[in-house]
């Protein structure tokens, strides 16, 4: 029983921090409907901002307020002069994010090198549930994660900017004719899709090593969250297909190497979108 | 009120209105009547702020908003119920309504919802469907509603008869009248539906080519045969 429920856990948790980083792409995505292939350079930013202030004596969540701030301007600066230009241009848009990851990734390595970097866990022990024994930290980031979620899901479905988002995802045109300033309200969006993207970095780098390229991986796991889940789908979506992304792989996990079970669920993940293309969620393009 | 001269607008390389000029008083209700493709459409959107103008102005109140973005047009009461009605299917009615009481800012009226009810009391009945599950014409009311929501100064109807059955066409065309008569809105109504136009509008102008070619009542517009000459009706 133990065990089970030691399993559980763990895919909650992996699940939750999953949905955490995939929740930056999610946004950007689902809202301005740009395939941010710079999420992953904007994740390991985060975390190197993030080990730099606590490095220079800064008290770790203070470090990771800040450098989600940063990343958050970064994006904003990304926005205003390149990314606004090509919105309705997805092919576009996906290169020029692609180049944005190569060139944040490069300027990475000339800061801050190619060696790996920890950073101190800023909540350490463990606690038990029926038996099965969870860390603090990872409760944290996992809670921190649900409180996001949910406030993602008050502010679209309970606030005037919800309802003013939600009409410009349906229809952009018409959303401008009742005085939506659609231009303002996409670098607001693509902000804070960097902005969560630098905090879930900040967030995860006491739990993975800090390096250079730690945000391809990222990257994948987020981009097969947000495509599984459903296109387009915010909360609902990016919670169901983060749970099934982090349950299988820590089910297969149980049975197969980490890697090789990450490389089952990529397939099963393929497979499914080929019967599925606009994921779980999604609805298909009218 | 409603100043368009000599504007130029088009698709592309492609050209659709060819330097039209057109006026409307406060409080007339005017119909545009042309074939498909003579810049009905392109027209409203000009007006709108969503085509760009090559050259022209469009001044509403003596304001130039010739290069003014579609939200600000909104916000100085330029208000449109496109072809199609343009509900968010998504959001519930109440919501979409929101959006046009939003919309108003500064202008909107605590009881304004009432009065918009009081017009189309079905949407008080349906305020938490989604708008995408509304008959074609509950949905005609509800972007007519919400564009009320929005306190204009100046409405835009594009085809609002189409894809409504005939029985609920005469009903939004009374329903158009009455705005106008309790509220004084000034409307421009797009449509080719003639018996429509004739119900509510009194001026009436006719395009071709992206240009005004006639105007006046539409009875005298068919007296003097222009009608079935362009309309074929």
């Amino acid at each position: 029983m133990t065990q089970v429920i030691s399993v559980a856990l763990d895919a909650i948790s992996t699940s939750l921090v999953l949905a955490l980083v995939a929740m930056g792409l999610a946004v950007v995505f689902g809202l301005v409907r740009v395939i941010n292939m710079g999420h992953g350079a904007m994740l390991a930013l985060g975390a190197y901002i993030t080990w730099t202030l606590a490095q220079h004596g800064l008290p770790f969540f203070v470090s990771v307020i800040v450098s989600a701030l940063l990343v958050g301007v970064i994006g904003l600066l990304f926005e205003v002069v390149l990314i606004r230009h090509f919105y309705d241009k997805q092919f576009e848009t996906l290169l020029i994010t692609w180049a944005f990851y190569l060139v944040a990734t490069q300027l990475i390595k000339v800061f801050w090198g190619t060696d790996l970097h920890s950073v101190a866990n800023p909540i350490r022990g463990t606690f038990t549930i029926g038996g099965a024994v969870i860390g603090r930290y990872v409760a944290v980031v996992s809670l921190v994660s649900l409180l996001l979620f949910a406030s993602a899901g008050w502010v679209m479905y309970r606030t005037s900017v919800g309802i003013r988002v939600r009409a410009m995802i349906q229809n952009r045109e018409m959303a401008m004719m009742l005085g939506v300033r659609a231009s303002a309200m996409y670098r607001a969006i693509f902000a804070l899709g960097a902005m969560l993207a630098g905090l879930a970095g900040g967030l995860i780098s006491p739990m993975f090593s800090v390096e250079p390229d730690m945000g391809t991986l990222w990257l994948v796991r987020s981009f097969f969250v947000v495509t599984v889940g459903g296109l387009g789908s915010l909360v609902g979506g990016t919670l169901i297909g983060s749970a099934l992304m982090g349950g299988m792989t820590t089910l297969v996990s149980l049975v197969a190497q980490q890697v090789f079970a990450q490389t089952v669920v990529f397939a099963l993940a393929v497979i499914a979108l080929r019967f599925r293309p606009a994921g779980i969620l999604g609805k298909k393009a009218a | 009120m409603l100043e368009v001269r000599d504007v130029v607008a088009g698709y592309g390389n492609g050209t659709v209105l060819h330097g039209l000029s057109l006026s409307v008083q406060r409080g007339e209700i005017v119909g545009i009547l042309g074939r498909n493709g003579m810049g009905k459409t392109s027209l409203i959107r000009a007006v709108a702020g969503l085509l760009r103008l090559r050259e022209g102005t469009v001044r509403l109140d003596d304001i130039d908003l010739s290069r003014a973005p579609a939200h600000a047009r909104a916000q100085h009461g330029i208000a449109v119920v496109p072809q199609g009605r343009g509900v968010f299917p998504d959001l519930t009615v109440d919501e979409n309504l929101k959006l046009g009481r939003m919309a108003a800012g500064k202008r909107s009226r605590p009881g304004r919802l009432g009065e918009v009810l009081d017009y189309f009391p079905r949407l008080g009945e349906r305020g938490s469907q989604a708008a995408g599950t509304l008959s074609g014409g509950e949905q005609q009311m509800l972007a007519i509603g919400r564009a009320l929501m929005s306190e204009p100064q100046l409405l835009l109807l594009d085809e609002p008869s189409d894809g409504i059955m005939p029985v609920l066409v005469q009903q939004i065309a009374q329903n158009i009248v009455d705005i106008n008569r309790n509220e004084g809105l000034t409307t421009v109504v797009v449509e080719q539906n003639v018996p429509m136009v004739r119900s509510m509008a009194g001026r009436c102008l006719l395009l071709e080519g992206g240009q005004v070619i006639a105007e006046g009542l539409l009875d005298a517009l068919a007296d003097s045969g222009r009608l079935e000459q362009h309309l074929g009706v």
